[in-house]
């Protein structure tokens, strides 16, 4: 979702609507800082921090469900 | 400081560590990462970080960041912990405000001549267009950055905590070309501006 042509629109990150959550999702995923050596986010194998939002949303989704059935009871997630 | 639950209702712990306060969630499987769509469990990430972020700066870590267990959490800090304290005095009290510049779809061209003609204009639009937002953003923005996009440019500015609402009134005084669109959003926290060492 995205203004129209010729206009400026304002979003909240406060705010409970489709633009903002857009928002949120970029910022989220792709904002912040990244761990690194051994503490880089990987799971099953696959460093997750370094590919495109699109990639993470369709990549975080699969690697946990992967993640999921490997992980062993007890371990800290 | 701090009273929501995290994702998935999970509890919301933290730790103060080197004169810091970290928030953190303890599961023992990664069945919570699994219990709804991603864009839920990021949107409840991100209510958390908010109510922290309404009352203070924060160095956000991005999602999902998982560590094995309470010893890297706490190793990591050591180790880090003097540049955390740093940059958060640092931008105490800053947040980031994001600015989206978006060039509508062009109409097809008879020539490769006109098409690039074309594409040389709306470029210059576009540098005209984020020259104008820095200029009135003016002092208020003690800091701008700005990186290409597939069909525009992303610029984020640094603005005081309290600024807020001057810059975004200043914004909407800047003229927009009909080829452009623009988005304003923030109060963001400063992850733009965190020049990290490593």
């Amino acid at each position: 979702m995205s203004a129209q042509p010729g206009s400026m629109v304002f979003s909240d990150p406060g705010a409970d609507d489709q633009l903002s959550l857009l928002d949120i999702l970029d910022h989220v995923l792709n904002q912040g800082i990244i761990l690194r050596g051994n503490l880089v986010i990987s799971l099953a194998g696959v460093d997750l921090v370094y590919v495109g939002l699109d990639v993470i949303l369709t990549s975080v989704e699969t690697a946990l469900r992967h993640m999921g059935a490997l992980t062993e009871p007890g371990r800290s997630s | 400081m701090h009273s929501q639950p995290g994702v998935a209702g999970s509890l919301v712990s933290h730790l103060e560590r080197s004169g810091l306060t970290i928030f953190f969630s303890e599961n023992p499987t990664t069945d919570l990462w699994l219990k709804g769509p991603l864009s839920k469990s990021v949107n409840e990430f991100h209510r958390v970080q908010q109510e922290i972020f309404r009352g203070t700066g924060i160095i956000p870590f991005r999602f999902p960041t998982i560590l094995e267990d309470g010893d890297k959490l706490r190793a990591h800090l050591e180790e880090r912990s003097g540049e955390y304290i740093n940059l958060l005095a640092r931008f105490a009290n800053f947040v980031q405000i994001d600015i989206t510049v978006t060039q509508t779809a062009s109409s097809p061209r008879p020539s490769g001549a006109d098409y690039l003609r074309e594409r040389q204009n709306r470029n210059r639009t576009l540098d005209e267009f984020t020259t104008q937002l820095r200029s009135e953003a003016g002092t208020l923005a003690k800091d701008w950055r700005q990186r290409s996009i597939a069909n525009g440019l992303r610029c984020f500015a640094l603005v005081e905590r309290k600024q807020v609402q001057e810059f975004n009134e200043r914004m909407k005084t800047v003229s927009m070309p009909s080829q452009l669109s623009a988005r304003v959003s923030g109060p963001w926290p400063v992850a733009e501006f965190l020049d990290f060492k490593s």
